[in-house]
């Protein structure tokens, strides 16, 4: 057994009172504790955390709290100044509960324990794979609190829930959090969250969405990732779809130090769609990777993947798409595509598609390509009068904007492109 | 009394990968004239306008490019545009993503910039866009599509003028502009350089084809072989040529 997991169970075996007071979990975190003791903290020899480093992880696991000062919100983009924030694993507003005439429900996961604990146990850990690496497990294990968001059948909501992940405080310190986003059949809703923390920050931070997408039902999740300080960030979501609902993601990652995001897509029922997008512009000693796993366990549904990179310095990125077709799931299309751009000679980058298709009648393509600006279009660009700086700019922001082809709500848009612009403008000197 | 010259060129020498393309060009372009450059395959047509242009891959060894006083080989490609240097490419390059709006917006912004003058008023804008895109017919093209992006070989070059009479340049070159055209295509771009003609600009129409010059009638034909100017004369140079082909240059 590798010390990290000794160390986790032991802080484990120590902190379950206090675990279970925080959120009360019953018997689920014990079935927890049993896989991870089996299945251990990931290592790189494993062949989807090739590109992971694990290496400092072991000195945050001795607490889930670090003492923060008041949160300055200054910096973050305004649309987010607002939203509740879970401020290292916590709802900052402990008592966080919104609930609608139509049956609506948004608020800390801890409270939606309190009120609906039936509701919440017929859902939670159901789309989490403990099964498939520790990490999942040890989520469940330490889980301190996350959003929930329940849309019951036929709602549809015009405004999107938009919500912050934090971490701050100077001591090391491991999070856990679990958010539950329900959307039934025939509902609609769209969840912004920025995740980020300060510049004092040294943690590890590893967040499980779970995605419950009824039939006909459509649910557009967006995240945006500008961690400030030195926080080792985990970011999982898992989606389980029903008949003909569309499951929307788009993951920005516009600053880390070392982020792993990885979604899950299962289609259960035939007729759906899933569109994935993700970008990461990275410099200096950034570490970016996504993972991508596409169950078409059913026929006729849909996957697009649009992931695109840019990457400086030296910086480093990875990318794994693995699309599984089974053997029932005729009639299936599924696209990938994964576009990297790298700026300087130190800066790496991994690119792996990964097809295992059962099925016969299917349409499946991917694509994945590494390369540098075009020089034609660059100059092409300065023949007309456009200086150097701002001819590349203009040419890395339409590479990266295309990856966000996938959002609908705008303005929510255009606040992606400005800040991906003031990402490019910092490493493009 | 001769003409006042807006681009003067003595002996330009230009490499590409250490084989040497221009083998000295001497070539004078006096304000309000048309000089075509023709030549065959091979000859090093389009490096001179790349080379006057600023492309980075060309190594200029020897010589001298002055543009209306100044030499400037030593400039960069967006000053010698800023300057009024104009390139209507021979193959323009698509960019995705970029729409043909905000680029057209983008590059008439830079030149007011850089006269000090402030941003163009937007309705003035989509008036003077829609109005050159129209005498063009491109008008769906320009305000749908990313630059140059599924354009037809003619609507390319139909956006290369667009973009010229936008910018109203004082020395224009003009790379292989009839190259993939046809009659009626050639015709409405010639329409475009013949429009701008006046004493206060000059062209430089690089072309392999005579074809082009019954429509864009030159001051001087300069036939270009292995890197030098070998012949310069009146229009009815080309003919001459039509008639004999390069082989007799080339002697």
């Amino acid at each position: 057994m590798s010390s990290i997991t000794e160390h986790f169970l032991e802080y484990f075996d120590s902190s379950i009172e206090k675990l279970e007071d925080r959120l009360p979990l019953g018997g689920v975190r014990a079935i927890a504790r049993k896989r991870f003791a089996e299945e251990g903290f990931p290592h790189r020899k494993m062949e989807k955390w090739r590109n992971t480093s694990l290496r400092s992880i072991k000195e945050y696991i001795r607490s889930q709290e670090s003492d923060y000062p008041k949160i300055d919100k200054s910096e973050w983009p305004s649309r987010f100044q607002d939203a509740p924030v879970l401020v290292n694993g916590k709802m900052e507003d402990a008592s966080y509960w919104e609930e609608a005439e139509n049956g609506v429900q948004v608020g800390s996961l801890r409270i939606a324990i309190q009120r609906y604990p039936d509701l919440v146990k017929s859902y939670f850990n159901k789309n989490n794979k403990e099964e498939l690496y520790g990490t999942f497990a040890l989520n469940t294990m330490l889980a301190s609190d996350g959003l929930w968001v329940y849309v019951p059948k036929g709602v549809q909501l015009e405004e999107p829930i938009i919500a912050v992940q934090y971490t701050s405080g100077i001591s090391p310190a491991v999070f856990q959090l679990r958010n539950i986003f329900i959307v039934e059949n025939g509902a609609e809703a769209e969840v912004q969250i920025l995740q980020t923390s300060d510049m004092s920050d040294h943690h590890f931070i590893q967040d499980i969405t779970e995605c419950f997408v009824g039939d006909r039902a459509i649910l557009r999740r967006h995240v945006l990732q500008q961690f400030q300080g030195e926080t080792i960030a985990f970011s999982t979501a898992f989606s389980a779809q029903g008949a003909a609902s569309e499951y929307i993601s788009n993951v920005c990652t516009l600053k880390s130090f070392q982020t792993r995001n990885e979604q899950h897509v299962l289609f259960q029922e035939p007729g759906s769609v899933a569109r994935l997008g993700g970008l990461y512009i990275s410099a200096k000693k950034e570490r970016v990777e996504n993972q991508v796993f596409i169950d078409h366990a059913v026929p006729e549904c849909d996957s697009h993947e649009n992931f695109a990179g840019v990457l400086s310095e030296d910086a480093q990125g990875a990318f794994t798409g693995h699309i599984l077709v089974r053997e029932d799931a005729q009639k299936t299309n599924a696209f990938q595509a994964s576009n990297n751009m790298v700026l300087s000679d130190t800066a790496r980058v991994r690119s792996l598609p990964f097809l295992e298709i059962y099925a016969d009648d299917v349409k499946c393509s991917h694509g994945a390509t590494v390369g540098k600006l075009n020089d034609e279009a660059l100059f092409y660009l300065r023949s007309r009068g456009i200086n150097e700086k701002e001819a590349r700019n203009i040419l890395l922001t339409s590479f990266a904007a295309g990856t966000l082809e996938n959002i609908q709500d705008e303005p929510y848009k255009q606040l992606l492109i400005d800040e991906l612009q003031s990402k490019l403008s910092e490493i493009n000197v | 009394m001769s003409k006042q010259a807006i681009l003067e060129i003595k002996d330009l020498h230009a490499s590409v990968e250490g084989k040497e393309i221009l083998k000295g060009i001497n070539l004078t372009i006096p304000y309000g004239e048309l000089h075509a450059i023709m030549g065959p395959n091979g000859a090093g047509k389009s490096t001179l306008g790349s080379v006057i242009a600023g492309k980075e891959e060309f190594e200029v060894t020897r010589g001298e490019v002055i543009f209306k006083g100044k030499d400037i080989l030593e400039m960069e490609p967006e000053e010698r545009a800023l300057e009024g240097v104009f390139m209507s490419f021979q193959n323009p390059v698509e960019i995705p993503g970029v729409s043909m709006p905000n680029f057209l917006r983008t590059i008439i912004n830079a030149h007011r910039e850089h006269r000090g003058d402030e941003p163009i008023p937007p309705a003035e804008f989509l008036k003077k866009m829609k109005e050159k895109s129209a005498f063009l017919g491109i008008e769906q093209m320009v305000r749908g599509r990313s630059v140059n992006e599924g354009f037809s070989g003619g609507e390319k070059k139909k956006n290369e003028m667009l973009q010229m009479m936008l910018l109203e340049p004082e020395f224009v070159i003009l790379d292989e502009l009839d190259s993939g055209l046809d009659i009626d295509a050639i015709r409405k771009v010639a329409e475009a350089v013949n429009n701008m003609r006046d004493s206060g600009n000059a062209f430089l129409a690089i072309t392999h084809y005579q074809r082009l010059l019954d429509y864009i009638v030159p001051d001087v034909i300069h036939i270009l072989v292995d890197g030098k100017i070998v012949k310069s004369g009146d229009k009815n140079l080309a003919l001459e040529l039509e008639k004999e082909g390069y082989e007799m240059m080339m002697g």
